[in-house]
Formats: structure tokens, C-alpha cells, sequence
């Protein structure tokens, strides 16, 4: 039978736990809410690039279309990762280090060389160790005040002349698409080159009133449309990254105070009987010995 | 045909206008341009300017950076870097970061990545500024 005060020490710092936990629930939820805002205002932009460049780009012929549009002519590929700064967040790292791992396997075998670009310094602790020279770039603490123009100047227009120099031939991105507090879906895109839809862009013709008019013309259009649309996919990856990661930590928090409380309760009654049992055998003491001298 | 048409005005990090409009002007690459209901299908990209809402001597003015506006005959979808009303307009906030900019363009050599994006800072803040100080 486990003594007293070590009883009083677990039951302590279960306790001490609970409350943590707790604590740190807290806080996601209310980050959440606000995470969560946000992805909402942010898709309004995203979707509208997407209708724009589906319908331009299905104007250009693919001879003369620029490289963000056109078909890859090489095997490098550049993966973007985005995993969290910190972790207690349930699965919401692993998970995404798991597919990555897979992926880059995957993508070596059919003869690619793979470079990756990190953002969030728990992808880096996890696969520097097995891919630490395929690393290009590490990106920490740019959830902290995120804004589109960080995005863009921080990833990128570093991203964007690397492509242009030929550094690598396609980009894709991975991370946590926000659908719930509870779930994240685990999302891989292509954003260069960009690629096109085939059906919605016939979709689109047949349903407009004519062919638009563009001016200055659509290559020109298109030309800018494209670098920009590649900050957006990344600005939209982070901004449902964080959403995602909040969420998953306030549910892995919320399991944990569950997990404390239930732990607490059954230490509680442990503790209880041992003190009965503590009392009932000094009582037993005592009678016996009275009744020894009685005799 | 109807006597008004949606605008929508659309940045990264939120949705700024969705409302019924009967006339706006925007700063088009190839110029300003007017737009009224039915006007006929256009993309055309936006220099940063003014964004001025609604007919007569008092619109509602609005500074942009630049992006591109689609219009269609019942709606006109606007989507830019960056936008925000005339009166929203914070005269220190913009007067400094028109400053950094141009301090911080001078280190560079023009049409580098870097000088572009202070570009971008610093046509806004202009394109603020000339919003700020109209009449109304």
C-alpha cells in the first residue's frame, strides 16, 4: 500500500497539471476565435485569384505561356512546410512530418531531388536530423504579427527569384487546412507552376457574357497575377496553419484536463481508503491494548 | 437594366466594401476609368490611387495599392494588396512609412526584389496621402 504523503504529492502535482492545462485551453480557444476570423476573411482573396487566373489562363496558349503557368521541364522540386513554433498541440506537427517524410521517399524514387523549405521551428527540429541537407531555409516566428506583406517579403520574394534563377523546377506546399476545432485536413498544392483546371475553365466561357477585354493585355495581366497569386497560396497556407494549430492544441489541452481530472479522482479515493485503513488499524491498536490491561 | 451593380473590394487580409454602387472611378494601369451598370466584361490591372464610390461632388474615396478589378455587368469585384477609407487614413502612421521607403529604396539599386517591395510601400503611402489631403 503506497504511504500517505507520497499519495498527497501525486495527488499535488496532478493537480498543478490540470491546472496548466487548463490554462493553456484558455488561451487557444480565444486565439482560436481570432485565428479563426481570419482564415474566414482571407478566403474571399484567394478564391477570387483562383476564378481570375483559371479564366485568363485559359485564354493563353500553352507555347507562349509565362514559367509560373507553364508545365514543369525538370526534377527539382521545392516543398514548403509549415508546421507550428510550438508544440502540446496533439498530432497537428507529427502529422504533417509524417506525409512530408513519406512524400520526399516517394517523390526520390521516381528520380527527384527535393529541397525543402521550412516554415515553423518544429518541422526543423524534427527533420534536420534526416533530410539536414536538403534544407534551404528555416522561417521562425513569422506567425507572430502575420501580415501579407511579411508574407511577401519575407518567403516569397526570396521564393520567387530562386525559381527564376532555376534553383528548382516546381513548389508545393504542405500544411493544416483549418475545418474545425477539432479537425484539420492535411492539404497538398501545387502553386508553381500554377495549375489549371481544365473543366471550370470551360465552365467559365460558357457561362460569361463574351470574352472579357483585358488591359493592358492578358500576358501582361497575367504576369502580374501570377507572382502575386503565389504570396496569396502561402499567405492562406499560414493563416489556416495557425488557425489549425490553435485548435488542435485546445483540443489536445482539453483532453489532457479531462485525462488530470480523471487521474485526480481516482488517486482522491485511494488516498481516502488508505487513510482509513491508517485510522482503522491504530483504533484496532488501541482497543487491543486496553483491553490487554483490563484483563 | 438595373440602376446599380455590387462592388466588392477585397484585400488579403479582409473584405473592405460589399455593397450596391451606381458609379465608380478607378485608377486603371491605361488611365482612370468610370464604371456604371452593364458596362461590358473587363480585367485590367490598378495602379495605386484613389477608389472613389458613388456619383456627384461627394463620393466616398478610398486609397488602393495596386491589383486588378474585374468587371462584369452586374458586379465589379476589386482585389487589392492593400485599401482603406479616407477617413482611416492615419496622416503620421503614412507620412512615416513613406519615409522608410524612400530611406530605405535609396540603399538599393532600383528593380531589385527588395526595391520592389519598398515600391509597393511607398506608391501606397503616396496614393494615401494624395487621398488625405483632397477636398471633399
Amino acid at each position: 500500500m503506497p504511504n500517505l504523503k507520497s499519495l498527497r504529492n501525486r495527488i499535488r502535482s496532478v493537480g498543478n497539471t490540470r491546472q496548466i492545462t487548463k490554462a493553456m485551453k484558455m488561451v487557444a480557444a480565444a486565439k482560436l476565435r481570432r485565428a479563426q476570423e481570419r482564415t474566414q476573411e482571407t478566403r474571399p482573396y484567394s478564391d477570387g485569384m483562383g476564378v481570375m487566373i483559371q479564366s485568363i489562363a485559359s485564354m493563353v496558349n500553352a507555347d507562349s505561356a509565362p514559367a509560373l503557368l507553364a508545365e514543369p521541364n525538370g526534377n527539382r522540386v521545392c516543398i514548403v512546410v509549415f508546421t507550428a513554433d510550438r508544440g502540446l498541440c496533439g498530432s497537428f506537427n507529427s502529422g504533417v512530418i509524417r506525409s512530408v517524410r513519406s512524400k520526399i521517399v516517394a517523390l526520390q524514387n521516381d528520380g527527384m531531388e527535393v529541397s525543402l523549405i521550412l516554415v515553423g521551428s518544429k518541422g526543423r527540429d524534427i527533420l534536420k536530423r534526416q533530410f539536414g541537407n536538403q534544407i534551404k531555409r528555416v522561417h521562425i516566428g513569422i506567425a507572430k504579427d502575420l501580415s501579407y506583406e511579411k508574407t511577401e517579403r519575407e518567403i516569397t520574394s526570396k521564393l520567387l527569384v530562386e525559381f527564376e534563377k532555376g534553383k528548382f523546377d516546381v513548389c508545393m506546399i504542405v500544411y493544416n487546412k483549418f475545418q474545425s476545432a477539432m479537425t484539420q485536413e492535411l492539404t497538398w498544392k501545387q502553386i508553381i507552376p500554377m495549375p489549371i483546371a481544365e473543366e471550370d475553365s470551360k465552365k467559365e466561357e460558357g457561362s460569361g457574357a463574351g470574352a472579357p477585354l483585358y488591359e493592358p493585355g492578358e500576358e501582361e495581366v497575367l504576369d502580374v497575377l501570377l507572382p502575386q497569386n503565389v504570396t496569396v497560396q502561402i499567405f492562406q497556407a499560414l493563416v489556416e496553419s495557425e488557425a489549425s494549430e490553435h485548435g488542435a492544441r485546445m483540443t489536445a489541452m482539453d483532453n489532457a484536463v479531462r485525462n488530470a481530472g480523471d487521474m485526480l479522482r481516482k488517486l482522491n479515493i485511494t488516498y481516502n481508503r488508505t487513510r482509513q485503513a491508517v485510522i482503522t488499524t491504530e483504533l484496532m491498536e488501541i482497543i487491543s491494548g486496553s483491553e490487554s490491561l483490563k484483563g | 437594366m438595373s440602376a446599380s451593380y455590387r462592388l466588392n473590394v477585397i484585400t488579403p487580409e479582409r473584405q473592405l466594401l460589399d455593397q450596391e454602387v451606381d458609379f465608380i472611378t478607378a485608377p486603371g494601369a491605361d488611365g482612370c476609368f468610370g464604371v456604371l451598370p452593364g458596362h461590358a466584361p473587363l480585367v485590367t490591372l490598378l495602379n495605386p490611387g484613389e477608389l472613389a464610390v458613388g456619383w456627384g461632388e461627394k463620393p466616398n474615396r478610398y486609397a488602393i495599392s495596386g491589383g486588378y478589378a474585374e468587371v462584369q455587368p452586374e458586379r465589379v469585384t476589386i482585389l487589392v494588396e492593400r485599401a482603406v477609407a479616407k477617413a482611416d487614413i492615419d496622416l503620421k502612421v503614412t507620412q512615416a512609412e513613406l519615409e522608410e521607403a524612400e530611406i530605405e529604396q535609396a540603399k538599393l539599386v532600383p528593380n531589385d526584389p527588395a526595391w520592389n517591395l519598398w515600391e509597393k510601400r511607398r506608391s501606397y503611402a503616396n496614393a494615401c496621402l494624395e487621398v488625405y489631403r483632397k477636398k471633399e
